[in-house]
């Protein structure tokens, strides 16, 4: 579960997460029982109660602004769509969304806003407005907020355009906004997806069945893969998350970046390739198997990124959800392709990677990520899709694998003049001799991890990835299936709880 | 209709699963055999407004669970198989356990120790090491000669260590940070200077080697860190006949039964046992006998005082001590009392009159622990049976101040603990600094309530120099 802590000048709030003991052990073995067991109209009552109760346990302090601004959203929501006054409805429409966004901008944004407005005031001598920083230097990121704003977002934006009728229930309402599966980490669930799911669903043990084994994926992708490779990543590159280090951790980080050599700085950029793609599919795994388990559909968010050919290609494969997001509530209304001018095209194209590196985080390299990704999307359009063609598909899939790969530094150092001086290593080109026995644990990790990336290169890897994941079981493979799952959950027990346990002979004093 | 009956069942397994962990921790049902080694006790937190709010109760609450889960220990020795199968480590192998040439396994202080960088943890440098050492032995020298005076004999026994005695298997050395820095080893150090100073003691290490090539039985076990219990039996033998030796007695002589061959029993295989695997690993098998006395009842049973680290735990566990003394408590780190049951801590115990009925005083402590300067013992122990005079008095605030500052650029120093303290600061939202004060604080008050802080010697100054004990 999780807690607030504040070691730099940003407190963050952790939360409960899948991979935890109170989570896995506790809290989803008592969940299921009471769901399974309560009678199907009042099943929804029970997932919203687990799921209030899950954000609760790990962010007391965001409990009641999160149920308020949900009932204000409903309340907005309802009126604008029952009025028949354009005007009102759009300024309702507005209001709700300006609500959601506003938060997300407060919250995630203020503390960044604030200290670049205070080193601009600073640059021009407005003392009165280069202190502020220290104000709000205290502000809690309400963990899970930058999705739960943007499913309130198509909330009402679904509701405008009349893609459906609101929630005629708060409490339908609240669920869809809190439902615990999907409300870290996603994926971003568009109101339209899941507003019938959430009236009249049906959970067949075929589906629970399924939704226990993808959950289990998901977790060997976490705990087997993504933890492993980010002990050691963190353990070159230091920890991430650099709102919350003090300067001293910090000037510890820059110490070792610019003592890295070549050699391991790739290896390290690589693991962490390999570990965001398995942490967050993995996550967006159980989220889905946990939804599957109660009889939700929520849409894929990861398909093979790594298999790309192109960038764009890229974007479609990765985090599907917030990509949806972005072309439906960002991209079309800025006019998307249907534009006076190929400028304007571009420019559309480049602000809405700009704007989605900004959601990852709040911080420049954050925006150089966006802005570099935007980039290399318009170059997609311009020249680099058709150089990626002649290319071949395998040399095409490397040369866009190794793009991700190098963007992939601004998002894992999380200061711009760091993430350069990483850069700079990388090309130093001080190579070392590289030893597989030094650590063939986490070697071994990411051999795994490649492999299963680029699986579905494949045809044969694509048809067992279909077997797995998308087909029917039969009853043997049901059976197959449960054993493996089984065993695998168990084996994840024993990393999560072994890793760390290292006792002493004897007590030493 | 039989395909959804598999599903039903399968889907109620999966259930009955996810309930197994919990159901074995309250019902403890099936037994399971627990793991081996001491870990930190983590506390059942008790939930309040505050603590919840804060985070700390679910903090702790995540923490207390990792340790106390159902079918924990089958959990954690299933994955460290599958490492250790796999990649040759589990966790433990990572702060613990420091492995050698074929399979043999070190404590990693043991392999510091004869790399000669272990002081590096007790001091800034080599100097000042030399100078730590110097005035603990004139502590001791003092206290022997305060004890000869009421007829009580004070020894240092060096307990051999098993880097020493077994070099050829240690892995190379790894940390070569302070390789540019002069070197200092207490154990060799100690043995010069108690020479030089006239201290009693019985250098078992320099015995084993003597012995080493000749003996036919394993001095150390291949995957334990102390000596073989067999060994151990063989140096209790020396240790009672130095005794008798010393206090010019006759005391009851050891009887070594016949010995047999058997596999490792404890704690020969301490080390491995640490890595909670769930299949032994493959080791040679060890001597083992029972020891006696020749039950002379015209010897003396002299009430002997133990002050030392695990070692003795070998000796203690296989000689009959009520036969060859007629006490024989064991202060354990110079903090719990065993074999005493009129108290459990050290600091219970009234040091005079227990120091006063005894007639020996025992330092046994392994070569490689030899910068512990015998758990502040020696400095409490003339506390006790020597006044201070009132112009001797110290600012003792501010000593315990410089001790503070003096823990603190030792953990700055220390890569390791460095590491830890970044993770617990973390942890507890603390700046480094603060983290760093705080740890430093925690340890020197744990020294202070545990009796072990080195306060600094009440007596005149002395102009001994570290120069002059041959610091490498």
């Amino acid at each position: 579960m999780g807690c607030e802590t504040k070691v730099g000048k940003r407190r963050i709030v952790l939360v409960m997460v899948f991979s935890s003991n109170i989570f896995l052990l506790y809290f989803l073995p008592v969940f299921l029982a009471v769901y399974f067991l309560t009678p199907r109209k009042a099943r929804n009552y029970v997932l919203l109660a687990a799921s209030l109760l899950f954000y609760a346990y790990g962010a007391p302090e965001f409990i009641i602004q999160l149920i308020v601004s949900n009932i204000a959203n409903f309340y907005i929501v309802r009126w604008m769509h029952r009025t028949e006054k354009p005007k009102l409805k759009k300024l309702l429409c507005g209001i709700s969304i300006t609500i959601s966004l506003g938060l997300l901008f407060y919250f995630k944004y203020g503390n960044f806003t604030i200290d670049n407005i205070s080193i601009v005031s600073g640059w021009l001598g407005l003392e009165n407005l280069s202190t502020l920083n220290s104000k709000l230097s205290t502000i809690l990121l309400p963990i899970g907020i930058s999705f739960f704003s943007f499913q309130s977002v198509t909330y009402a934006l679904d509701t405008y355009r009349n893609v459906n009728r609101p929630m005629d229930s708060l409490w339908d309402y609240m669920l869809y906004i809190t439902m615990f599966p999907q409300l870290i980490a996603g994926p971003i669930i568009r109101y339209c997806d899941i507003a019938d799911q959430i009236r009249n669903r049906e959970s067949l043990y075929t589906d629970r069945l399924h939704g226990f084994y993808r959950f289990v994926i998901g977790l060997c992708k976490k705990i087997l893969i993504a933890d492993v490779i980010g002990f050691q990543v963190d353990a070159i590159l230091g920890p991430s998350n650099y709102d919350i280090l003090t300067s001293d951790q910090l000037t510890d980080i820059a110490t070792r970046i610019a003592a890295l050599d070549s050699t391991t700085a790739w290896i390290a950029i690589f693991a962490f390739t390999f570990q965001i793609y398995f942490d967050f599919a993995g996550y967006s795994d159980m989220a889905i198997g946990l939804g599957r388990m109660m009889g939700f559909k929520f849409p894929e968010n990861f398909d093979n990124p790594y298999v790309s050919t192109t960038i764009s290609e890229f974007w479609r494969r990765w985090h599907q959800t917030f990509s949806v997001f972005i072309k439906n509530y960002l991209y079309f209304p800025l006019g998307g392709s249907r534009v006076k001018t190929e400028a304007r095209k571009y420019f559309n194209l480049w602000f809405c990677f700009l704007v989605s590196g900004l959601w990852h985080g709040a911080a420049w390299n954050f925006v150089v990520y966006g802005a570099l990704q935007g980039i290399f999307i318009c170059a997609d359009k311009l020249f680099l899709k058709r150089f990626n063609e002649r290319l071949g598909t395998i040399p095409s899939v490397f040369f866009t694998f190794l793009i991700i790969v190098l963007t992939r530094c601004f998002f894992r150092i999380e200061r711009i003049d760091l993430s350069w001086l990483f850069i700079k290593r990388l090309f130093a080109f001080e190579f070392v001799p590289f030893h597989f026995s030094d650590n063939p644990h986490f070697y071994t990790t990411i051999l795994v991890a490649a492999f299963f990336s680029f699986f579905t290169l494949s045809k044969f890897g694509l048809r067992v990835q279909n077997k797995v994941y998308f087909t029917e079981y039969g009853k043997k493979q049901h059976i197959i299936a449960f054993i493996v799952s089984i065993l695998a959950f168990v084996f994840c027990l024993g990393a999560l709880n072994a890793s760390g346990f290292s006792p002493f002979i004897y007590f030493r004093f | 209709m039989m395909k959804n009956l598999t599903k039903t069942i399968l889907f109620a397994l999966t259930a009955v699963l996810l309930f197994a962990s919990m159901s074995q921790k309250w019902f403890g049902w099936p037994a399971l055999k627990p793991l081996k080694g001491v870990e930190n006790e983590q506390p059942k937190p008790v939930l309040n407004f505050q603590n919840y709010v804060e985070g700390s109760f679910q903090r702790q609450t995540e923490a207390h669970l990792k340790q106390h889960l159902g079918f924990r220990p089958t959990l954690i020795r299933l994955y460290n198989q599958y490492l250790w199968d796999f990649y040759g480590k589990t966790p433990v192998t990572e702060g613990q356990v420091t492995f050698g040439k074929d399979g043999w396994m070190y404590e990693p202080w043991v392999v510091a120790d004869h790399y000669q960088r272990q002081f590096r943890y007790f001091a800034s440098d080599s100097t000042q090491m030399a100078s730590l050492l110097t005035e603990e032995a004139e502590r001791l020298l003092q206290l022997q000669q305060t004890l000869e005076s009421s007829g009580i004999k004070l020894f240092v026994c060096l307990v051999p260590a098993k880097d020493l005695i077994c070099p050829e298997y240690l892995p190379e050395n790894q940390d070569t940070r302070f390789d540019n820095e002069p070197k200092i080893s207490a154990r060799f150090f100690n043995e010069e200077i108690y020479t030089q100073l006239g201290i009693n003691h019985l250098n078992l290490e320099q015995w084993f080697l003597q012995i080493k090539d000749t003996a036919d039985f394993m001095l150390f076990p291949k995957t334990g860190t102390h000596w073989s219990r067999y060994a151990a039996l063989q140096g209790a033998d020396t240790l009672i006949r130095y005794m008798e030796h010393l206090g010019d007695i006759n005391m009851r002589n050891l009887v070594i039964g016949p010995r047999e061959l058997d596999n490792a029993r404890d704690p020969d295989d301490d080390l491995e046992s640490l890595l909670n695997l769930i299949r032994p690993l493959p080791k040679p098998k060890y001597y083992y006998a029972n020891a006696t006395t020749d039950g002379d009842t015209t010897a003396m049973k002299p009430k002997i005082i133990v002050i030392g680290d695990s070692f003795w735990w070998t000796i203690a566990a296989q000689l009959p001590l009520g036969e060859i003394f007629s006490e024989s408590p064991y202060w354990y780190y110079n903090s719990t009392v065993y074999y005493d049951p009129r108290y459990n801590s050290v600091n219970e115990l009234d040091l005079t009159e227990e120091l006063l009925s005894s007639n020996f005083v025992v330092l046994f402590y392994c070569a490689t622990q030899q910068y512990r300067m015998n758990d502040g013992f020696t400095q409490k122990a003339l506390d006790a049976l020597v006044s201070v005079p009132d112009e001797m008095a110290f600012d003792s605030a501010a000593y315990i101040e410089r001790e503070i500052q003096k823990t603190i650029a030792r953990l700055l120093a220390d890569h390791n603990s460095m590491d830890m303290i970044r993770k617990k600061a973390e942890t507890n939202g603390f700046s480094i600094e603060k983290q760093l004060q705080a740890d430093a604080e925690w340890i020197i008050n744990y020294q202070i309530l545990q009796g072990t802080f080195n306060w600094p010697t009440r007596k005149k100054e002395t102009n001994t120099k570290s120069e002059d004990y041959g610091i490498q």
